[in-house]
């Protein structure tokens, strides 16, 4: 049942975010054409008038997918769960834990959409200039030492980047948890949920806070173990983030 | 016959304000019940209670045998007083839906009704009217071969012409092995189509019985007695303190 869940989830979310991708992408081929292409090989692509109103234009649109984001995250449990919807929601034969990682999931999904869109984009100019550069025989050494890099990566190493790659995916999760816990407490309030919700994220950033400078005194020498010791904090408090918002939401459920 | 719904000492309060109290009721399949008491009186309350949507404070509710959870959720078609579509979904959408979700969703019988009254499977519902929203949720819900179908107050603030549309609806597709529990204040209208009726004041069941026994006893009609009994509710206007 998670994957339907997460079917209808994912197709709300794209219907509004895919257009933007797709003008981001768009736009860095037209930028990187006109401008690093342009640039690059000496030829005149047009004013500088076109070029700022572009960057504009493509800032903007970029702006908008990590507000889009943000909004996601926090309108798609909201309405989706906490509003009227939560009527259809909350009877349907699935367990609440389904709805909560539906919603969570999706999130990660589309956050991690944004991110491909967002390396698409910078890989589009760094290709476009890049080439302009090879062309002029500036970063050739570069281009070729990073490969070479990438190649002579030893096993432990790339051990240490996928545990920081989880690190951070992990680290991501109890973002977006930490905001569904604020509002599963915020959502107990009759008259004044959303503002519950806001001092409830406030007073749980400050409790993260307080606990991040306890654990700060014990830093390793060694990045794995770091790491490591992250990667297990963050799935502590993913349980804790969790379980609290799925109590509130089976046994305090509060719909409007 | 076997019970489909049990609720023993079941009690539901709203911080100090209780909503049920000590409600002990027994409801059996094949029949529809009329729920019926003014605002306030604690018929949605006992209706989300049924579905899972609030948890008791005190006391049991088993259907089928078992407390609310997902194997009864998937046997109860739940129709709320308010819209629960997401605006971005077409009435397709909400086909696809209910279609995944819902093993005894009939599909073609759906479409067929929304094609009948001229809506398309390919409008948004947020471009829809108000009055055909409801008749599209109304159809999802009664395009179900559910055991148990809760319609908290499907009457209420809707037109003559779409009260009879409603009732027809409910009439000429429940499931006849199951059961249709109705809220509602709006007596008149619904009284032809009762089995039994339960009448909640204040949180406590007042009465539960068969419809013509109650006619017979009391030389009245449902709603005659309604009005009687509930009389000084409707100066008192319900209690505010609850749902």
């Amino acid at each position: 049942m998670l994957g339907k869940l997460m079917k209808y989830d994912l197709k709300s979310m794209l219907k509004t975010i895919v257009p933007l991708w797709l003008t981001v992408i768009a736009l860095s081929v037209i930028f990187a054409i006109k401008y690093w292409g342009g640039a690059a090989y000496n030829v005149d692509m047009g004013n500088d008038t076109v070029d700022l109103i572009l960057f504009i234009i493509l800032f903007s649109v970029a702006l908008a997918i990590v507000v889009m984001n943000i909004l996601f995250i926090v309108q798609r449990f909201w309405n989706g769960l906490l509003k009227e919807e939560g009527y259809l929601m909350f009877t349907l034969p699935v367990t609440t834990r389904s709805l909560i990682m539906s919603k969570a999931l999706s999130a990660l999904v589309i956050s991690l959409g944004s991110l491909l869109v967002a390396t698409i984009s910078i890989s589009i100019f760094s290709f476009s200039f890049i080439q302009g550069a090879i062309h002029m025989g500036v970063f050739a050494d570069l281009w070729i030492e990073t490969k070479n890099a990438l190649l002579l990566l030893q096993p432990s190493e790339i051990g240490e980047a996928i545990v920081f790659l989880l690190a951070g995916v992990t680290s991501f999760l109890n973002g977006i948890y930490q905001v569904y816990a604020s509002m599963a407490i915020g959502q107990l309030s009759n008259r004044n949920r959303f503002f519950l919700s806001f001092i409830a994220f406030v007073g749980i950033t400050v409790v993260l806070s307080m606990f991040a400078s306890l654990t700060d005194m014990f830093v390793f020498s060694n990045s794995l173990v770091n790491s490591c010791i992250s990667l297990l904090e963050n799935v502590v408090l993913l349980v804790i983030f969790h379980g609290m918002t799925e109590v509130l939401l089976t046994r305090k459920l509060n719909l409007e | 016959m076997t019970e489909l719904v049990t609720c023993t000492h079941l009690t539901k309060s709203y911080g100090k304000a209780e909503a049920l109290r000590d409600v002990n009721l027994t409801i059996e399949p094949g029949h529809i019940i009329g729920l019926l008491g003014p605002n306030g009186s604690g018929k949605t309350t006992l209706i989300k209670l049924l579905n899972g949507l609030l948890q008791p404070t005190e006391g049991e509710i088993l259907i089928n045998g078992q407390k609310p959870g997902v194997d009864s959720k998937a046997v109860i078609s739940y129709l709320p007083d308010k819209m629960y579509f997401a605006d971005w979904m077409k009435v397709s959408d909400l086909m696809d839906f209910f279609a995944d979700f819902y093993k005894d969703f009939d599909r073609v019988k759906a479409e067929n009704m929304c094609q009948t009254l001229g809506i398309s499977l390919n409008d948004k519902m947020k471009k829809l009217s108000k009055g055909n929203k409801e008749k599209v949720q109304l159809i999802l819900v009664m395009s179900r071969q559910a055991q148990l179908y809760l319609l908290d107050e499907p009457i209420a603030g809707v037109d003559p012409a779409a009260r009879d549309f409603i009732l027809d609806t409910i009439l000429n597709n429940y499931n006849e092995a199951g059961t249709v529990i109705i809220s509602t204040h709006l007596i008149a209208d619904i009284e032809k189509i009762l089995d039994e009726v339960i009448f909640i004041q204040q949180g406590k069941i007042l009465k539960h019985e068969w419809v013509d026994d109650l006619r017979e006893e009391s030389g009245k009609s449902i709603d005659g007695l309604f009005r009687e009994m509930f009389h000084a509710d409707a100066y008192e206007g319900g209690n505010e303190n609850v749902r």
